[in-house]
């Protein structure tokens, strides 16, 4: 063996050495990078020449240098990575959505109600005292103004979180083109045979972040690149082409602007099953605007809706029933009539939804106008509160329209009534009158008598009316036992009626938000206004109980995922400075053959 | 398992934050007192926390209204034992000047203002308000009675203007309150009576001691209507003589027919006052009128008129009797709105210590869970400090 091959075995041993100090010099350098998979340097015997005889072999070299990584943990990383967005996007808002119902602090939706359920007992105890009626109506104020605050506090996180889906899709196009960019640079590079491990650790990490905010699925490509597509199948990036996704594809069931794909006329919204994007997808339509009968589901607005149309509609129907302290000369209806006066009130449409659902065309109907029911109502009338005549008028909502009621009203001996204002407005045609019973409900549909105005819980307010305490129909007129009808101006049973509600039994979950019909797939579940309440703190609470609960399960698997990903592609310092000391020693040996190499070439000089 | 200083940071960090959240929890419970701040600590005691607190609210509602109810009904039972009062005043004057009293007349007639005083009390006393509005007025606003609304009461006899008084069927002797604004009108309370002189064939018509203007009024045989101008005496049967009639003109019941009723319960009521037509008039039990009993011993000591006083003492023990059935009455209800008062208390009391279960943390429990997590705190912190700063560098020079 020549001594010039021993030159060469050390040259190529200090090279090799070299290589390895730099890898480990990378991996040094790159150990807080996320993402980042260590290398290491694979180091292969060169071996002898061929044909030569006893020579052995000839060093080494570096064969490649290799990225440990395992690609089913990765995998797995990103599936994690799309429930923990989901999660993550849930919990930002769901906490809002949860103070608006939190009545632990007395100060809520229940306090309210507690405090107008108190003040009719108030007035039931005194029913003549104008501080208990005023009272009535303060707290009655106090009630409606809560719905309207709590209303707007759960639409309000609306806007912010549509934003934030645009944002996030602006977000997520950036990244979709970062994919494809890294993506055909790695798909360059391999065809020149170039070392592209660095940029495979950039493409996962984005791939990493984009699962993060919408659910995909990565395919491997034969030259090196990935097609990115959603679970659902929408291909995002394929070599030069990447998805654009944007707002303003066919409006979503709860009248928000969709998601396309390349402008195509296709909600892509629905489609979508994990990520911050799904979450907040989830916390707009299902959670704060979800409706039975549009998207199936049932959100907070709703079921707030729900509950105060419910608490509208039996206090109405109580006071409706009942008459002011000096009975009533004139009244106003709290609802306007909305457009359609002329078709049968059992087909009007009460819910603005009503269109985007498909059900009906909405006419700003009254709200509870749905509710009347085939009954009768009976009015005392006259000029001696002690002695009252009684007239009767039938109702029924499948023939009659509002016009037809104005009609019937207007006929009676009773009052005149008209349409003042779009609201039905009725005038005594002696001097007083008062309703003693109306088994249609007729009165609460129109607003006459009643304490509470408005659509829902956004527009409740107090009848305007009723800011003349003595409006407030506290008393019931009573038929004597010789058939007639009086009126006790100190009678409370109005009040009582009121009061009584506190415990009455309702449903209003198990019927059609739309007509008001006993719906067989809702499930039925009488309980008090209070009850219903509770349950709907109570679900909510646990729904975020579990949101939390989903979350703090998933980040431990995604820690442990994390962990073995570390354990297999994370950066040791311990073991690269072993490495260091490994590799800077076999340089400093390899130097030493060279060192030793030149005193032999010396010894074999000097010997000539 | 291969372990990297990435690993050992996150766990520290992982490990920090969970102890951290621990403790930011213990400090809210220490600072509120509660268990159950936001409906997701625990959603079912937040349910709960709902229903009892609506139930509790109902109850203290409860308790404000009966409170209020209960000192009406006191303040009615302390009317009734002044009109029993009254009563017994009346009852002992009646004794006093009655059959043996042998006195001066005009004694009498001076004891007469004795008995409308206490007419006036018991008007009084009936026409009381309690919380702005008149106790016994039935569910109205208006004072049960008032003098300028009078009524004529049932007609009574004495044959031969001796014995004691038999009332009149009104198809035989009747008599109508008219016009209160004639000028021969007394006022209210007045007492009748009226004699028929067979011999002149006409009334003497006494008004309290006083002959009335239109006395003697003549009578031309049954039926007749002997018209005063403010009262109208009405004959059907045929008198015979010295017969003497009596009634009273007093004010007469305007309150409604039932006095509202209290709340108890969900959905259960109680009644409230009784109204004065119950309590003056003995609506649906003895019929005695109050007013007119202590009239007519007023009109009998105005007329000097002994026997008729002692005649009185029968009428003034029935009424008694039905003033100390209207104070049982009004003793029933008291008692059972104190038990129910008794009732809500004790309601109150467990829907507290329900609330107080349900919603507030046990401090011993919060404390001893702060101490342990900050023992750990201190363990982690000094352990991490130790583990983070091992590395082989330190080795290398």
């Amino acid at each position: 063996m020549p001594i010039t091959d021993i030159l060469n075995i050390a040259k190529l041993g200090l090279i090799a050495n070299q290589g390895s100090l730099k890898v480990v010099s990378h991996n040094i350098a790159n150990v807080n990078t996320a993402g980042y998979s260590r290398q290491n340097a694979q180091l292969s015997s060169v071996a002898a020449a061929k044909g030569a005889v006893n020579t052995g072999g000839q060093g080494v070299n570096v064969a490649q240098v290799r990225q440990q990584v395992d690609a089913l943990v990765e995998r797995r990383l990103n599936i994690g990575q799309r429930e923990l967005g989901r999660l993550e996007s849930r919990n930002r808002y769901l906490p809002i959505i949860e103070r608006a119902f939190n009545d632990l602090d007395g100060d809520g939706l229940g306090g309210r109600m507690e405090s107008f359920f108190a003040a009719a007992d108030q007035l039931a105890s005194n029913a003549t005292n104008p501080v208990g009626r005023t009272q009535l109506v303060v707290e009655g104020e106090n009630l409606a103004r809560f719905a309207n605050d709590m209303f707007n506090t759960l639409s309000e996180i609306t806007l912010p979180v549509d934003s934030e889906i645009t944002l996030t899709l602006e977000d997520i196009n950036r990244r979709l083109l970062s994919v494809r960019d890294i993506n055909m640079e790695i798909i360059k590079q391999q065809s020149g045979e170039h070392a592209t491990l660095d940029l495979q650790d950039q493409r996962q990490n984005a791939l990493n972040e984009l699962g993060k905010k919408l659910d995909i699925l990565i395919l491997d490509q034969p030259d090196g690149g990935v097609s990115v597509m959603t679970t659902g199948g929408k291909l995002l990036v394929d070599h030069t082409y990447t998805a654009t996704l944007s707002r303003g594809g066919p409006r979503t069931p709860t009248d928000m602007a969709g998601i396309r794909v390349d402008d195509r006329n296709e909600d892509l919204s629905t489609k979508i099953t994990s990520g911050e994007l799904k979450g907040l997808l989830e916390i707009r339509d299902n959670l704060i605007h979800g409706q039975p009968n549009i998207n199936g589901k049932t959100g907070w607005l709703y079921r707030l809706n729900t509950l105060v149309g419910e608490l509208r509609w039996q206090t109405n129907l109580a006071s409706s029933q009942s008459v002011g302290s000096r009975m009533f000369t004139s009244q106003q209806g709290a609802f306007t009539l909305g457009t359609d006066l002329t078709s049968t009130m059992a087909t009007l449409e009460t819910d603005p939804k009503a269109t985007l659902a498909g059900v009906n065309t909405y006419d700003g109907s009254p709200p509870d106008i749905r509710r009347v029911q085939a009954g009768i109502l009976t009015v005392a009338y006259g000029n001696d509160m002690d002695n009252l005549n009684t007239t009767t008028i039938a109702i029924d909502p499948a023939t009659q329209s509002i016009a037809d009621v104005v009609a019937a009203l207007n006929a009676s001996p009773a009052f005149t009534s008209s349409i003042v204002g779009n609201r039905v407005a009725l005038a005594a045609k002696s001097s007083y009158y008062g309703v003693v019973s109306d088994t249609s409900g007729i009165m609460a549909g129109l607003g006459i008598g009643t304490i509470f105005g408005g659509r829902s819980a956004l527009e409740m307010t107090v009848n305007p009316e009723l800011d003349q305490s003595g409006m407030v129909g506290a008393g019931r007129i009573v038929q004597d036992t010789d058939g007639s009808y009086h009126f006790d101006n100190g009678n409370n049973q109005g009040a009582l009626a009121l009061s009584n509600l506190r415990s009455a039994l309702v449903d209003p979950f198990s019927v059609d938000p739309y007509t008001f019909a006993a719906n067989p797939a809702l499930p039925s579940n009488p309980a008090s206004l209070f009850a219903h309440y509770g349950q709907i703190v109570g679900e909510l609470g646990s729904l975020k109980k579990q949101d939390e609960t989903l979350m703090i399960s998933q980040k431990t698997e995604q820690d442990f995922i994390t962990n073995i990903r570390e354990s297999i592609s994370g950066v040791s310092l311990e073991e690269e400075l072993t490495d260091l000391i490994r590799f800077q020693r076999a340089f400093q040996a390899s130097g030493k053959m060279v060192s030793s190499a030149d005193e032999m070439m010396q010894i074999v000089l000097q010997m000539v | 398992m291969r372990v990297t200083q990435s690993t050992f940071f996150r766990d520290s960090v992982t490990g920090l934050q969970n102890r951290l959240q621990k403790l930011q929890r213990s400090q809210q419970e220490s600072l509120t007192g509660d268990r159950i701040m936001n409906p997701s600590d625990d959603p079912s005691g937040a349910f709960r926390h709902t229903i009892f607190s609506s139930d509790l609210s109902g109850v203290e509602s409860l308790q404000r209204t009966t409170a209020l109810a209960s000192s009406r009904i006191s303040l009615g039972a302390e009317k009734l034992g002044m009109i029993h009062d009254n009563y017994l005043d009346a009852q002992e004057l009646a004794v006093t000047m009655g059959n043996d009293y042998q006195g001066d007349v005009n004694t009498l007639r001076s004891l007469a203002y004795k008995a409308d005083h206490l007419f006036n009390q018991i008007l009084e006393n009936i026409n009381v308000d309690a919380d702005g509005m008149p106790l016994f007025a039935g569910g109205r606003t208006i004072k049960p009675y008032d003098v300028t609304n009078p009524m004529a009461t049932d007609v009574r006899k004495r044959d031969l203007g001796t014995g004691g008084f038999v009332t009149q069927s009104s198809a035989d002797f009747s008599a109508t309150a008219l016009d209160t604004t004639n000028a021969a009108y007394p006022g209210s309370p007045a007492s009748v009576k009226l004699t028929y002189r067979a011999g002149s064939n006409d009334f003497e018509v006494l008004v309290d001691g006083t002959a009335d203007a239109a006395s003697p009024v003549a009578f031309a045989g049954a039926p007749a209507t002997l018209n005063l101008g403010w009262v109208q005496f009405n004959v059907n049967a045929a008198p015979t003589d010295t017969d003497a009639f009596y009634f009273e003109v007093v004010p007469q019941y305007q309150g409604g027919l039932q006095d509202p009723r209290i709340k108890v319960a969900d959905g259960q009521t109680l009644s409230g006052s009784m109204t004065g037509e119950e309590i003056i008039e003995g609506k649906n039990s003895t019929n005695i009128n109050l007013f007119a009993v202590v009239a007519g011993l007023r009109g009998a000591l105005n007329r000097g008129d002994t026997r008729e006083v002692n005649a009185w003492l029968g009428q003034l023990e029935s009424g008694r009797s039905q003033i100390t059935d209207a104070q049982a009455i009004a003793g029933l209800r008291q008692v059972q709105i104190e038990s129910i008062t008794s009732t809500l208390d004790i309601e109150n009391v467990a829907l507290q210590d329900v609330i107080s279960k349900n919603r507030e943390a046990d401090m011993f429990e919060v404390l001893s869970r702060i101490e342990q997590d900050m023992q750990a705190m201190q363990v982690m912190t000094a352990s991490e400090r130790n583990i983070l700063s091992v590395s082989l560098v330190d080795l290398i020079r």
